[in-house]
């Protein structure tokens, strides 16, 4: 998905699977970093303070 | 003396947020000096890459040339790169796992403890470090990738925006790794739990042959897939 997101930006549409545009994966690539960290964080920070605390 | 006596007092005073981000400051300058100092690690950890870029090119290179859509311009490694990219992007996040279970081994954690500063310094420090090696792990490789025939056929900024895409994935999993590096604390045994992680995400991805090959279920394309 971010393969393609960076293919897309790299190598232009051609190189996507067909009728995507290279704005769809980029936004959704983003998307998925952003919600990752989102839940990740406070997850890494709670799991700090109980590890090491 | 004076300076340093005064520079120290200023920044255990300093309020929360500026002090927090001091913190990180440092700790990311400490994180990246010791990458700099085992120059014997750097160039290790430097070399994958670049097998990868070269092995893939010229292993799978003739048998998945003819799978390539046409704006690869007919050429593996130009499919190649961009997914590599993204992989090692995951990976340099990978790092943070083994960096953090290191720290909390060998006692750094508890020496930063007894130390005025900020708890989501360590955290946020290991994140940024690994974020800067990556850059320039994704770099070198841009740059092997060139040598050996990649060519973007967009523009260098669309080079540039790829990169920084693959960054914020790489960036975000960092987190990710934190919480496991924190939970399985033993290198060794990072080791292992990285590799289920970042090994089927890796591989069930556009990164190396397009994906409409896969069977549904593992086929990449779906939003719903967090892999590279």
């Amino acid at each position: 998905m971010t393969a393609n997101a960076v293919r897309g930006l790299i190598l232009g549409p051609g190189a996507l699977p067909a009728g995507q545009t290279v704005g769809a994966h980029v936004g959704l690539a983003l998307l998925w970093a952003a919600a990752i960290t989102a839940v990740c964080v406070p997850l890494a920070v709670r799991t700090y303070r109980r590890t090491v605390i | 003396m004076n300076t340093t006596a005064a520079t120290t007092s200023a920044i255990a005073h300093a309020p929360g947020l500026r002090r927090a981000a001091r913190d990180i400051v440092v700790l990311t300058r400490r994180n990246l000096l010791h990458t700099v100092r085992l120059p014997g690690v750097l160039l290790v950890s430097s070399i994958m890459p670049v097998v990868f870029i070269v092995m893939f090119t010229y292993v799978f290179g003739g048998a998945v040339q003819t799978a390539l859509p046409p704006a690869t311009g007919g050429k593996y490694v130009n499919w190649l790169v961009p997914g590599l990219l993204a992989q090692f992007a995951l990976f340099g996040g990978a790092g943070t796992a083994s960096g953090l279970a290191d720290d909390l081994a060998k006692g750094t954690i508890d020496r930063f403890r007894s130390l005025p500063m900020s708890r989501v310094a360590v955290l946020a420090g290991r994140t940024f470090s690994d974020l800067a090696r990556s850059t320039g792990t994704l770099t070198l490789m841009a740059g092997v990738g060139f040598l050996i025939g990649f060519r973007w056929q967009t523009s260098f900024l669309g080079l540039v925006a790829g990169v920084a895409v693959a960054l914020s994935f790489g960036y975000a999993w960092s987190w990710a790794m934190a919480v496991l590096g924190l939970l399985v604390r033993t290198a060794e045994a990072v080791q292992a739990a990285v590799y289920i992680v970042v090994f089927p995400l890796g591989f069930t991805s556009a990164v190396f042959v397009p994906a409409q090959s896969m069977p549904h279920g593992f086929n990449p394309s779906p939003p719903t897939n967090p892999s590279p």
